[in-house]
């Protein structure tokens, strides 16, 4: 790529060579006239020696002086006349519009040579005017040397427009299109701009290093010229003459941007805002004297005047025109960033979907200038979308849940952002259509990763989409806002959820983990109670039936009495070992339909038996109670605990005891609460009251296996049992029993019936 | 104990006649061998027992009409009790192992009664050796108590169903253990 840009950018280089080079005598006279000590007599001759300029430079004096200073018939009168300088001047223009003529045979460009010529004639002028008015300041420049180089310093742009017509035809269109700086263009276009053409142009022309410099580097930063660049100044006086004219519009230079480097160019030339208005102040009428002198029309100073502001005028009349449009375009972006800003500006940052949408809704319907409007979110892989209903207020006025039956289409490349609302979209019309106005419905799909995450439903006529053609990018925007503040929320909803549901699970992780740890204790506490039976059972034995022997040869009461009392504590701690086997590894439980009122008068009887019941009143109610599933003799056992329990935590004579059964069909159990007036537990005893051998009182007590037993067997069943105590106040146990469905007892009622039938 | 009976001793026994004994030893209705390289007549415990079942002659005068127990336990305290409260009774001739093995020799030995068997021995656990006593037709009167310090409804179960007669937890009261081994024995 690079290589065929530098191959073309050669290709252009070799054209240039083609060019007709500058007559010898045109360099001789420029070189001779630019000495100080050049004689007329030397300058004459050199032009005498070739009669076509000649002629021509006398057709040319004719042409300026008219009828002034009477017949000019020789080069000599001429020189005399008018000058060195104007010769000189005159030579070389004849010679480079000679060189640089536009093939007559083609048609005429975009680059408009007459203009140019006259932009370039006023640049010399100007550059002309402020190197004399620069001569005593400390520029030692001379005002003629700077005239050729100011007619000279673009003449790259005419030997571009001669090689390559058709791009630089393109080039000028482009410039004046985009309203941008030439040479940038050039570059883009051609590959190469007009300050390096002009330069090769002058070194094959072979014109003064000085010419050279200016044609290469005007333009330029005086701050951003190299050092070692020798006609610096004279590169800057240029360039501030080019802007000069520029801003007076004289004559065109293709160019429409201006350097911002002003003040750095007066400073760097020496001039001043004084030498400037001088400067302007002469200009026209030199330009019209040089004009003439140069063969270039013969242009009044009122003409100058009225073709630049006339170009002025055209460049502010486009200009106006632009900002026009642009003032139109901004002012409705405008519009539309306001909603965004508004928007954005109504949201916290944790906002749920349904702030979004409210949000939404409400920014659609001020920006869009709808009533009212609908809105729904709908989270990617859901079945449902939340819907809501914004007024012409803002105010939300119906929300709701919609099943999402279909995934909606989702606009297709080259859709406007308004869609009329299709099939697809049936189960969120039926639900928000008598809202709406008018008898077609429109939405915008908000989208996010190529999936409708939500959309804006409203409804209007028929022209619906033709009224906001015009505002399609920007609704695009503002689509594509609106569906990144949704997916925010949707995301940041989501993630609400699962931490929630990450939380319950490790609440369920950690009840496990204490049930398994439970369980395992259980099971090493079973172990041991198992191993400790038998090594403890065996020393029992002998102290047991030690004992008694030793009773039945013993004659005193007392030391009988004592020899028995041995005996039978062996046994009871046999019996406290036993209770712990079993706690921990409870006989596996025989669930049978069991008559719960029959097993709680069981429960009670034995109960009693246990405990003497004294003066307690104690009291059964049996509400609407189906059959208990469970294993009849452990079951009856933990009652009988818990019973036993409430029995001794009673006063014998103020003790009350209420015992009532109910079944609870939400969970399908059958609840037996026994509660008591008892002396209570604190939080302490209750929290602990299931642990095995667990006291709170320190003496006094027998052992604590009791309730940990009972729970044990209830939860066999499939039940459990849970505690509410007070201290002086009483206790409330709930044993929760599963129970046979109704329907269950029927049908086996129904067959044992049947069964006693046959 | 004696294992081997002379013709005069059997014919004590049994209240009968020596030549009675002798008669029926040569018709082969009481077994017995002959002592080698002489015409003496020897009858073996088991033989004799036999015979008196037999012929309906009470059992009761062989070894001084006291019934045979078996007790066998690895923990000596508790056999040393055993055997203290068996012979206190004084009705019962009273024997002892400490294994399963030991067990089944004395047995054949001894030929008990009844045996008390600890459910835990250091080799094989009591329903093994129930199950080894049962399987023996000649053991076929043995009755057998079980006695452990741990066993649980179930296992009880097995080992009822294993031919055990009894089972009885230890530690236990003397009292009732003597009345079921009467029972057990109908003495």
């Amino acid at each position: 790529m690079a290589d065929a840009k530098e191959k073309r950018v050669e290709l252009i280089l070799q054209q240039l060579e083609q060019l007709p080079t500058l007559p010898a005598v045109v360099l001789r006279v420029l070189e001779v006239t630019g000495r100080q000590d050049a004689s007329a007599k030397q300058v004459v001759d050199l032009i005498e020696a070739d009669p076509a300029l000649t002629v021509k430079i006398l057709q040319l004096v004719h042409r300026a002086d008219t009828g002034v200073r009477g017949e000019v018939n020789t080069v000599e009168r001429a020189v005399v006349l008018l000058g060195f300088d104007t010769v000189r001047c005159a030579v070389l223009a004849i010679s480079v519009f000679q060189a640089l003529g536009r093939d007559p045979a083609l048609p005429p460009g975009r680059f408009n040579r007459e203009e140019f010529w006259r932009h370039s004639v006023a640049v010399a002028c100007c550059a002309e005017l402020l190197s004399e008015a620069l001569a005593g300041v400390k520029l030692g420049i001379d005002p003629a040397e700077a005239f050729v180089c100011g007619l000279l310093h673009d003449i790259g742009k005419v030997a571009l427009d001669v090689v390559l017509p058709k791009s630089y035809d393109r080039v000028i269109e482009a410039t004046d299109l985009l309203r941008g700086n030439l040479a940038d263009v050039e570059r883009t276009v051609i590959g190469l701009d007009h300050m390096v053409v002009g330069k090769r142009l002058a070194e094959r022309w072979q014109l003064p290093l000085a010419v050279r410099d200016c044609i290469w580097l005007h333009g330029q930063n005086p701050q951003a010229l190299p050092g070692s660049v020798k006609n610096g100044r004279l590169v800057n006086l240029i360039t501030l003459a080019d802007t000069l004219v520029r801003e007076q519009h004289l004559g065109y230079s293709g160019n429409y941007t201006f350097p911002s480097f002003k003040d750095v160019l007066i400073k760097a030339t020496g001039a001043s805002e004084l030498i400037l208005r001088q400067t302007q102040e002469r200009l026209i009428q030199r330009i019209e004297g040089r004009t003439k002198t140069l063969g270039l029309g013969v242009a009044s100073s009122g003409q100058i005047y009225v073709a630049a502001l006339s170009q002025a005028n055209q460049e502010l009349a486009r200009m106006s025109e632009q900002l026009a449009v642009k003032n139109r375009r901004l002012a409705m972006r405008a519009k539309f960033f306001d909603a965004l800003a508004q928007f954005h500006g109504d949201l916290r940052p944790d906002a749920a979907p349904a702030i979004v949408l409210a949000a939404i809704g409400h920014t659609a319907v001020s920006a869009l200038q709808l009533s009212p409007v609908a809105v729904f979110s709908r989270q990617p892989g859901e079945a449902y979308a939340e819907v809501l209903v914004i007024d012409s207020h803002g105010e939300c006025t119906a929300s709701c849940i919609a099943d999402c039956l279909q995934e909606p289409n989702r606009p297709q490349p080259g859709d406007g952002p308004v869609l009329v609302l299709g099939d697809d979209m049936e189960w969120l019309v039926s639900s928000i259509s008598p809202q709406l106005t008018g008898d077609r419905r429109h939405w915008m799909c908000l989208e996010t990763e190529g999936t409708c995450i939500g959309g804006v439903v409203w409804g209007a006529g028929p022209g619906e989409a033709q009224r906001l053609s015009s505002q399609a990018q920007e609704l695009m925007g503002l689509c594509s806002g609106w569906g990144l503040a949704l997916r925010t929320a949707q995301i940041r909803e989501e993630s609400r959820t699962l931490a929630e549901q990450l939380a319950e699970a490790n609440r369920q992780l950690l009840n496990a983990q204490n049930e398994l740890l439970r369980g395992r204790t259980l099971a090493s506490v079973g172990e041991m109670a198992a191993g400790a039976a038998h090594e403890m059972n065996n020393p029992l034995a002998v102290i047991s039936g030690r004992s008694q022997l030793l009773a039945g040869q013993l004659s005193d009461p007392k030391l009988k009495q004592a020899a028995m009392t041995i005996a039978e504590q062996s046994h009871r701690l046999s019996g406290i070992i036993t209770d712990l086997m079993e706690f921990a590894k409870p006989v596996p439980p025989r669930a049978v339909q069991t008559d719960l009122a029959e097993l709680i008068d069981r429960a009670l009887y034995e109960a009693k038996n246990l405990a003497d019941p004294g003066l307690r009143r104690i009291e059964v109610t049996m509400g609407e109670v189906p059959a208990v599933l469970v294993d009849r003799d452990q079951v009856q056992a933990a009652l009988v605990q818990v019973l036993h329990n409430a029995l001794q935590a009673t006063d014998e004579r103020n003790g009350q005891i209420a015992i009532h059964a109910a079944y609870d069909s939400f969970s399908s159990r059958v609840v037996v609460n026994i509660a008591d007036n008892g002396c209570g537990m604190d939080e302490e005893t209750l929290r602990h009251a299931f642990d095995p051998f667990f006291s709170a009182m320190s003496a006094g007590r027998r052992r604590g296996l009791g309730l940990a037993k009972a729970l044990r067997w209830v939860e066999s069943s499939g039940g459990s049992i849970r505690l509410e105590s007070r201290p002086q106040q009483g206790t409330r146990a709930m044993v929760l029993l599963p129970a046979v469905w109704p329907a269950a007892t029927e049908g086996v009622a129904g067959e044992m019936r049947k069964q006693a039938e046959a | 104990m004696k294992t081997v009976f002379t013709t005069g001793e059997a014919a004590e026994i049994c209240k009968v006649s020596q030549q009675t004994i002798i008669r029926c030893f040569d018709a082969g209705r009481l077994k017995g061998f002959r002592v080698p390289g002489s015409r003496f007549r020897r009858i073996p415990r088991e033989a004799l027992v036999a015979f008196m079942k037999e012929n309906a002659i009470p059992v009761d005068a062989l070894d001084n009409g006291k019934r045979r127990i078996l007790v066998v336990d690895d923990d000596p305290e508790i056999v040393e009790l055993f055997v203290d409260v068996l012979e206190r009774d004084g009705r019962f001739d009273v024997k002892t192992a400490s294994s399963g093995y030991d067990a089944g020799v004395i047995t054949h030995e001894f030929s008990p009664d009844l045996v008390i068997l600890d459910y835990m021995l250091p080799d094989v656990n009591g329903n093994i050796v129930c199950q080894t006593i049962r399987q023996n037709p000649n053991f076929e009167h043995i009755k057998i108590i079980i006695v452990s310090g741990v066993v649980n409804q179930e296992e009880i179960n097995d080992l009822l169903k294993a031919g055990a007669d009894e089972f009885v937890k230890k530690p236990f009261n003397i009292e009732k253990l003597i009345q079921r081994v009467g029972e057990l024995l109908e003495v």
